[in-house]
């Protein structure tokens, strides 16, 4: 009874909420990239026109459908970064002060973006969007460092969640009555397996710490996912532990 | 009686016993060749026969039984009836954990954009 209740308790804690919000958040963000990819249709329409005739209207045309393009991208991008903010309060309980830092650092940026909007529309100029390009793509680096490592916490603290809620359950297992040595035997190998776990999350943590070069952003996402991919196999094999347990006791 | 020293059997005049050779016709001939094309060809058509008949007699029904399309053995351990009802919600909250896509891929956009 008592092992039912914490059970309970433990799986209404650990529920994936219905994330209303964030739902929003994600329409928005599909919603400015469509915007976008319409303004950067356009855009790339203006510029054909411009380079075929080369007449001062088709440049204006051109610097007008850049900078709109140019905004439709800043609200997409501050879009996607506000719903990965709210995404990461999911796990945040399982590494709370690493998720803070990494929210600030994306609030930080979003507000770049929004200032970003205010300054394309003050761009006269071909001279003055090729400056505010160049400059875009040094601070895109930083954006880019901060969105993977943010992606790749998130799913960290999802799989720091399974493996807390695989040890509790391991320990109602335990402390079951029915539970023998034979049955214990078969849990005390639960530690190793876990240990496998962190150290798999904590080389994917360590990925996000990539040195970056000035001029290009040095992907190390796809490497944390097989990182985390190795984790995900050692949980399953967790679990798949813990049931042949259950239903041996279930038998007994 | 003077005697031949060489009889020739082929010259009736000289052969004691009176042979009479008939001499072979042509149309003697015809007629034979005829007859062997004749039969050549009733034992081709007889042969073309049997081989269409063969041909067209129905499939003999196949006597082995098709090979069994493979099918997953259910595993007993995902039975949830087999697990206590203590555990279950338990484990199916850590399945379902595992199974949520957290992710939200991100944005590819073109840094030319505006050059």
């Amino acid at each position: 009874m008592l092992s039912l209740l914490l059970g309970l308790v433990m799986a209404q804690e650990a529920t994936i909420p219905t994330p209303s919000l964030l739902d929003q958040y994600r329409q928005d963000y599909s919603f400015q990239v469509a915007e976008y990819q319409k303004k950067y249709i356009d855009y790339i329409d203006k510029k054909e026109v411009y380079t075929k005739y080369r007449t001062i209207t088709s440049e204006k045309d051109k610097i007008d459908a850049a900078k709109a393009a140019l905004v439709a991208r800043s609200s997409m991008l501050k879009s996607y970064l506000l719903a990965l903010r709210v995404n990461l309060d999911t796990f945040k309980s399982s590494a709370p002060t690493t998720v803070s830092k990494i929210q600030i650092e994306l609030s930080r940026w979003e507000d770049w973006c929004q200032e970003q909007n205010l300054i394309i529309g003050n761009l006269n100029s071909q001279n003055d969007i090729n400056n505010w390009v160049d400059s875009f793509k040094t601070k895109y680096i930083s954006i880019q460092t901060v969105i993977y490592t943010a992606l790749t916490q998130n799913q960290i603290n999802q799989r720091l969640l399974s493996l807390d809620l695989i040890k509790k359950l391991s320990d109602n297992l335990k402390n079951d009555p029915k539970t023998g040595d034979q049955l214990n035997d078969w849990l005390n190998s639960l530690p190793v397996k876990s240990d496998l776990v962190v150290s798999k999350l904590k080389n994917a943590t360590d990925l996000t710490q990539t040195k970056q070069l000035s001029n290009r952003f040095v992907n190390f996402y796809s490497d944390a996912k097989n990182k985390l991919i190795d984790a995900d196999r050692y949980l399953q094999n967790m679990l798949s532990d813990l049931k042949a347990v259950a239903i041996k006791l279930n038998q007994l | 009686m003077r005697e031949n020293i060489y009889q020739n059997i082929d010259q009736p005049l000289n052969n004691p016993l009176d042979v009479t050779l008939k001499p072979v016709s042509k149309k003697d001939r015809r007629l034979t060749l005829l007859l062997i094309l004749t039969c050549t060809i009733i034992v081709l058509l007889l042969a073309s026969l049997v081989t269409s008949l063969v041909r067209k007699s129905p499939p003999r029904p196949v006597t082995t039984a098709p090979t069994p399309i493979p099918t997953a053995i259910p595993t007993i351990i995902n039975e949830p009836n087999i697990i206590s009802t203590t555990y279950q919600f338990q484990f199916k909250t850590i399945e379902d954990n595992l199974k949520y896509n957290s992710e939200i891929v991100p944005p590819q956009i073109d840094t030319q954009l505006g050059l």
